[in-house]
């Protein structure tokens, strides 16, 4: 097994092919310290913070990283590969365990109507990642991957395999949506967030 | 969504409010307020800023892959499955299981075949006379033995023939003269014959 700091300059397509050719462990390790962050924070989001069920959703998603090395094109961005990968788990959880809607429970969903300041703007925050949460599963995972991940559109119908024009409606309608919820806060700033 | 609420969605997406021009700006205002398109650029661009994850550590890989993945969780081809069930149906065909515990013996058979064994010639007849007899071959056969194992016929146990004993009346008399002097001899007689009518 080759050292880590040996394959360290390799690009991530340069490290899949390394690993689809000998079954290197190593690479999986470089990519596990380049993605593992940023995808431990989109499981977060999809899951609501559940902190140990995204921990374990990292350590198995790239276990198939390594299972599924012989379908990825070496041609193509591992980067999109593996987060395809990661929205096709959420999915696939999302089917046996169907998420409860926030809009349930009225406590959690209060609308503010006082005026707002430097300490309701964490207040705000709290509210906007409720919104985003009580948010359908398709529109939440396209929001989170293009503003929160700042995928392409592109590259979001790519991840979700779904077509560029579905894609931008759920963004419309989650955006439309979010406004909607929070918009006793835009009567008072529309900028809130400076 | 229709083609207005696309170039709409477009515009939240890539430009704030004060960089659309008057087209756009117009094509805004007929759908939405300034204020909204304001509020609506503003929590997309402000989304990212919501979370604060960063403080949350992966944690190390710890499987290595070759034991995260289990033996019987390793995907195999199709053609190895599809040998392995014609190997088990084979294998049931050829060995059946047999529950009957029978175990094979030896046990020795006759076949019949016919043999030439005397043939009477005369020539000045040319008449040939052959006389076919039945012979036995001995051989080993395996049979299965679903009978005890004890092979010993039951006996009958059947009365023999009555066979009359004669006793020779001479045979009996006394005729030896070694005890004439002897007193029991007529003592005793003596005694049987008074006590309980006995007469030699």
């Amino acid at each position: 097994m080759a050292s880590t700091k040996k394959i360290d300059h390799l690009s991530d397509e340069q490290l899949m092919a390394r690993m689809i050719e000998n079954g290197d462990h190593s690479c999986l390790t470089v990519l596990y310290n380049r993605y593992a962050q940023r995808l431990l924070g989109f499981f977060l989001k999809m899951f609501k913070g559940d902190v140990p069920k995204s921990q374990d959703f990292l350590q198995e998603l790239f276990i198939k990283v390594f299972e599924k090395r012989q379908q990825f094109d070496t041609s193509k961005k591992f980067y999109t590969w593996v987060f395809t990968i990661a929205s096709n788990m959420c999915k696939t959880e999302f089917r046996k365990t169907p998420t409860e809607n926030i809009d349930d429970h009225p406590e959690v969903n209060q609308k503010a109507t006082y005026d707002i300041d430097e300490t309701d703007r964490k207040y705000l925050k709290k509210r906007l990642k409720n919104e985003i949460q009580s948010l359908t599963d398709d529109h939440r995972s396209a929001f989170i991957l293009r503003y929160i991940e700042g995928f392409s559109i592109q590259e979001i119908a790519d991840i979700t395999e779904a077509n560029v024009g579905t894609v931008k409606s759920r963004l419309f309608y989650a955006t439309k949506k979010l406004a909607h919820q929070l918009k006793d806060y835009q009567k008072n700033n529309t900028n809130y967030y400076g | 969504m229709n083609n207005k609420e696309e170039q709409l969605f477009d515009l939240i997406d890539q430009k704030d409010f004060d960089q659309l021009t008057s087209t756009e700006q117009n094509l805004v205002l007929a759908q939405i307020s300034e204020e909204d398109y304001r509020f609506r650029r503003s929590l997309v661009m402000s989304a990212a800023s919501t979370y604060d994850d960063a403080h949350i550590v992966p944690a190390p890989l710890l499987l290595s892959t070759e034991q995260a993945i289990p033996f019987w969780r390793k995907p195999i081809p199709l053609y190895q499955a599809t040998l392995v069930a014609a190997a088990i149906a084979v294998m049931w065909m050829v060995f059946p299981f047999n529950h009957n515990q029978s175990e094979q013996l030896i046990q020795t058979e006759y076949l019949v075949q016919t043999d030439t064994v005397e043939v009477e010639k005369w020539q000045i007849d040319t008449i040939v006379k052959t006389i076919e007899k039945p012979i036995y071959i001995e051989k080993e056969v395996l049979v299965e033995n679903t009978q005890t194992t004890n092979k010993e016929e039951p006996r009958l146990l059947l009365p023999g023939p009555s066979t009359p004993v004669y006793i020779n009346e001479d045979d009996i008399a006394s005729k030896g003269s070694s005890l004439n002097g002897e007193k029991s001899s007529t003592v005793l007689p003596a005694i049987a014959s008074e006590k309980i009518g006995f007469r030699p």
